[in-house]
């Protein structure tokens, strides 16, 4: 009886002991497969960053021109460079790219919707730094303006560079001249060449950053033998409003009624911040999901910040 | 008979035991496993999508029609994974363009893990969009 029992009490424990291990492995088996399940969901919830990444990187190869920035602790420098006009005809390729995006999404599990009404609204492709910098690009007239939203922001530095692949018939320097005793001012240069050597410009300076005054360099290309089209460049910085001395300091290049491509690239030297600096351009843009919305007013095409 | 009757309580006892005990590790540790190597899978397969996008490398294949970097840069990976990069015009993801694969790497498609990015190719006046289709699985180490 007593071996009997010794027996029962040994079996007992080891198959409580058994039956213990079994509900805890059960219990952390189902904590394993829960944890499979939240990496998953995890996986959907980044979609929509990868989605908004992935649509940054194909907008900066859509529109044919480059955005860069180059920062430190003090100052950022943006830069714009590309062409005008440009060879891509950049209103059908985004109209085009709103349909590709959707279905881009759809793949992801993303209804995406770019808004592009903005953009052909008003004729203009806009874009903006997060530290008060916007830009249009104009479709019609191959126009790319860059200003500070207000004059209390300036740059401390402008510097364009231009190449055209066909010479002038003739340049024209206009210096506006309306200057106010300023306690701020900016640097600015422009370097212009083209296929012939003798053209080769340049000119560099001072401007006080709230005044009127403002620079600009005219190219006028004759484009055939009866002298029947006449293309015209131009670069201008400084107020290129060309009125008041509240308006805030930019550049514009532009090439009306273009007989050739202007190569160009345009800097602004920018304060910059503990914040960092990003660019990007605006576009109207909802991503929605399971567990999440996103909406945003400008897709960043940089990822410095 | 005393000793008798607990060694073959015990014994059976003991073997269940180490029966259940193997069983619930082997749960637990594959579940885990499983659920590292996946991940792993996925962040690699992304990652590798951003290079090749950012680095210009598969629009210039699309252009150049040559897969030669692109089978240079998969070459490069760990041999711990393998995968493949198969490029399909938008919206077409039917007819690819063409597929890369690892060489030595056969597809395993119990554990394969796919990222898609999309990429845009230049072809004045227009811009054309393309799909990728990053996939990885587990190499022979």
């Amino acid at each position: 009886m007593n071996t009997h029992s010794r027996g029962f009490v040994l079996s007992f424990a080891t198959f409580s002991l058994a039956l213990f291990l079994f509900l805890f492995t059960q219990a952390q088996y189902t904590h394993l497969l829960q944890l499979q399940i939240d990496a998953g969901d995890v996986s959907l919830q980044t979609n929509p960053g990868a989605l908004m990444r992935d649509l940054a990187m194909d907008l900066n190869t859509l529109t044919g021109y480059t955005i860069s920035i180059d920062e430190n602790q003090d100052t950022a420098i943006f830069s714009f460079s590309g062409r005008t006009p440009s060879v891509l005809s950049l209103r059908d390729n985004l109209l085009r790219y709103q349909s590709d995006a959707a279905q881009l999404g759809s793949d992801l599990n993303v209804h995406t919707f770019l808004d592009l009404n903005q953009s052909f609204n008003d004729g203009n492709f806009w874009g903006q730094t997060n530290h008060g910098l916007r830009w249009r690009l104009d479709y019609d007239y191959n126009t790319l303006r860059i200003e500070p939203t207000n004059s209390n922001f300036y740059p401390q530095k402008i510097d364009i560079n231009v190449f055209s692949e066909i010479a002038y018939d003739s340049l024209t320097v206009i210096t506006g001249s309306c200057c106010i005793s300023d306690t701020h001012f900016f640097e600015y240069s422009i370097n212009y060449t083209d296929t012939n050597n003798d053209h080769a410009y340049s000119t560099s300076g001072l401007f006080p950053a709230h005044s009127s005054i403002s620079l600009t360099l005219q190219m006028t290309t004759i484009t055939d033998d009866v002298n029947t089209q006449t293309g015209t460049r131009r670069i201008q910085i400084g107020n290129i409003e060309g009125t008041g001395s509240a308006l805030p300091m930019g550049a514009t290049i532009s090439s009306f009624q273009a007989v050739s491509t202007l190569q160009f690239s345009i800097a602004f030297t920018l304060p910059n911040d503990s914040n960092g600096t990003k660019a990007g351009y605006d576009i109207n843009t909802s991503l929605r999901g399971n567990d999440f919305n996103v909406d945003t007013n400008t897709i960043w095409t940089t990822f410095n910040a | 008979m005393r000793g008798f009757v607990i060694a073959v309580d015990a014994l059976v006892s003991l073997a269940v035991l180490f029966v259940i005990i193997t069983l619930a590790f082997d749960a637990a540790s594959s579940a885990d496993t499983s659920l590292r190597q996946e991940n792993a899978l996925r962040v690699f397969a992304e990652h590798a999508a951003l290079t090749l996008e950012q680095s210009q490398l598969l629009a210039r294949s699309v252009i150049l029609n040559n897969t030669t970097s692109i089978r240079t840069y998969i070459n490069g990976w760990p041999l711990s994974i393998c995968g493949s990069v198969t490029v399909f015009p938008s919206p077409d993801v039917n007819t690819p363009t063409f597929i890369v694969t690892k060489s030595g790497c056969t597809l395993n498609s119990a554990q394969t893990e796919i990222v898609r990015h999309s990429f845009m190719v230049p072809s004045p006046p227009d811009v054309n969009m393309y799909v990728m289709e990053v996939s990885t699985w587990p190499g022979s180490p």
